[in-house]
């Protein structure tokens, strides 16, 4: 019977099949969030996607399920995890670089290490947007939806994040006054 | 505005290369932009460090194949995990304060209660490699990457002492076979194997009787071992489980269904939870000790979409943002 097609079963299955979809680049961002801690960013994953799962409905679908998984990764990691961060920790780029797609030169691999060590010590709002934008590739309005501040910020935490990278980036390529120090 | 007045003069306003870096810009915009920037340097430069930003954050945390290795019986698996480990700590929580009563094994209790517990066992993936055929299902012999039965193990849930796995810092991990007699299982064999992927410890079960159902194979390795590899090891007829918890990674193959394989996987985390305090003492900072996120005490009620129709996510969730 027709009616049998339309039992809650399947679109909870499609709701399902929509949130997998969407599970690598939570992963992905928890990663990046975390700082490379594997453990803390797959306890996040798995705390977002049962929250998630607990509360979506499949006849009540949201809008953009994109969005609110993030949204609620969001809350869970200010609730949960930020405070942990108080501290920028050191940089384990073995941790980070765990499966690389292409193994990196010994130049790219310090100018990873460079960035990686400039994004741990960017602010938390700075760093959220940066990924969310840089990593993920959402627009400005899904990142301000998602930690619901205007667009405005979205664009003005983004612009100091970069600036900030850049200038510690580039301050990196200064030799150190031992290296410009003449041989006797 | 797309451009700002500087100290040398008019220059392309930094929000707007952003938006051109990040593709936000309309075909139009975009090709007045470009053209401005064909005619500033500075900004040109400005653009390029951005963009190579991007892309060196992109390979900083690259795409894995592994992360969306997660079916949809995955996310059921969570939130079973996640419910049977909430009911662990409840049960965990009364027997705490039953044992606080007496006062014997009050001091032994609270030193109990105060060992962190494991942390979340997060699912990687869950997949039969190859079609079960339901032929295959009912004829197939014994899983072909475990021995026969060893004698050394035939007690029925006996603890026996396995060999440790180095963690990532070089602590030692020591494993368990885990007890699954709850669930109907019996430990039928237990080996050690250093494979060129690290240690892997392989358990076998067998249903209790051994008359119905097929042997379980479990296979314990270090937390950086290639999944892939682990993988090629195991019955590509069979269904297949894998999860990490703290240092460790875990296979899960039998031929059976994956309902009743995630049911022994619960057993399983529940058995790896209950262990962990069993942690050698020289190591302290094994990732397996790491404490879980507290729960917290009540939930936001924001997170819950409002039943009806179409909740727009924007007034769904009131992100805590500082």
């Amino acid at each position: 019977m027709d009616q049998n097609e339309q039992r809650p079963v399947e679109p909870r299955d499609a709701l399902e099949r929509a949130i997998v979809s969407h599970v690598a680049g939570l992963r992905r961002y928890a990663r990046a969030l975390m700082g490379g801690n594997v453990a803390d960013s797959e306890d996040l994953v798995q705390e977002s996607l049962a929250r998630a799962l607990a509360r979506l409905r499949p006849w009540s679908p949201v809008r953009d399920l994109r969005s609110y998984l993030f949204t609620v990764m969001h809350n869970l990691y200010v609730d949960q995890y930020r405070s942990r961060r108080a501290a920028p920790p050191l940089v384990d780029l073995d941790n980070i670089l765990q499966h690389p797609a292409a193994p990196p030169s010994q130049d790219r691999r310090l100018e990873l290490r460079d960035l990686a060590r400039g994004i741990e010590y960017l602010a938390d709002e700075q760093r959220e947007v940066l990924l969310l934008v840089g990593l993920e590739g959402l627009s400005y309005a899904e990142v301000a939806r998602i930690l619901d501040i205007p667009i405005g910020t979205v664009m003005s935490r983004l612009s100091r994040a970069r600036r900030q990278l850049r200038d510690l980036m580039e301050a990196r390529q200064i030799p150190t006054p031992v290296a410009r120090r003449k041989p006797s | 505005m797309t451009t700002e007045h500087r100290d040398n003069g008019w220059q392309v306003a930094d929000s707007i290369l952003h938006r051109f870096v990040d593709g936000d810009l309309s075909s139009e915009e975009r090709t007045a932009v470009a053209s401005l920037l064909a005619g500033d340097a500075d900004a040109l430069t400005r653009a390029a460090d951005y963009q190579r930003q991007t892309i060196m954050l992109q390979a900083l945390h690259p795409r894995r194949l592994e992360d969306a290795m997660l079916p949809p019986a995955g996310l059921n698996l969570a939130a079973a995990l996640r419910r049977g480990r909430l009911f662990r700590r409840a049960a965990a929580a009364c027997v705490g304060c039953v044992a606080l009563v007496g006062a014997g094994a009050a001091g032994w209790q609270a030193q109990l209660m105060m060992r962190p517990m494991a942390p979340t066992a997060p699912i990687v993936a869950v997949f039969p490699t190859a079609p079960m055929q339901p032929s295959t299902a009912v004829t197939a012999g014994p899983v072909a990457s475990i021995p026969p039965v060893s004698a050394a193990l035939g007690a029925l849930g006996r603890e026996v002492p396995m060999p440790s796995i180095p963690a990532h810092d070089e602590a030692r991990v020591p494993v368990h076979p885990p007890n699954l007699q709850a669930i109907g299982y019996q430990l039928v064999d237990g080996r050690a194997d250093f494979t060129a992927y690290g240690p892997v410890i392989r358990f076998a079960y067998e249903p209790v009787g051994g008359a119905e159902g097929e042997r379980l194979a479990l296979m314990v390795a270090a937390f950086g071992a290639d999944r892939q590899s682990l993988a090629t090891s195991i019955n590509p007829q069979h269904t297949s489980l894998f999860w990490h918890s703290g240092p460790l990674l875990y296979a899960l193959s039998g031929n059976v269904d994956a309902t009743r394989l995630f049911a022994v996987a619960d057993v399983v985390v529940g058995a790896g939870e209950r262990s962990q305090p069993t942690l050698e003492p020289q190591a302290p900072t094994a990732p397996a000790v790491v404490a879980p996120a507290p729960e917290p005490a009540v939930e936001k009620p924001a997170d819950a979409p409002p039943m009806g129709v179409q909740p727009a996510v924007e007034t769904t969730e009131r992100p805590k943002d500082t």
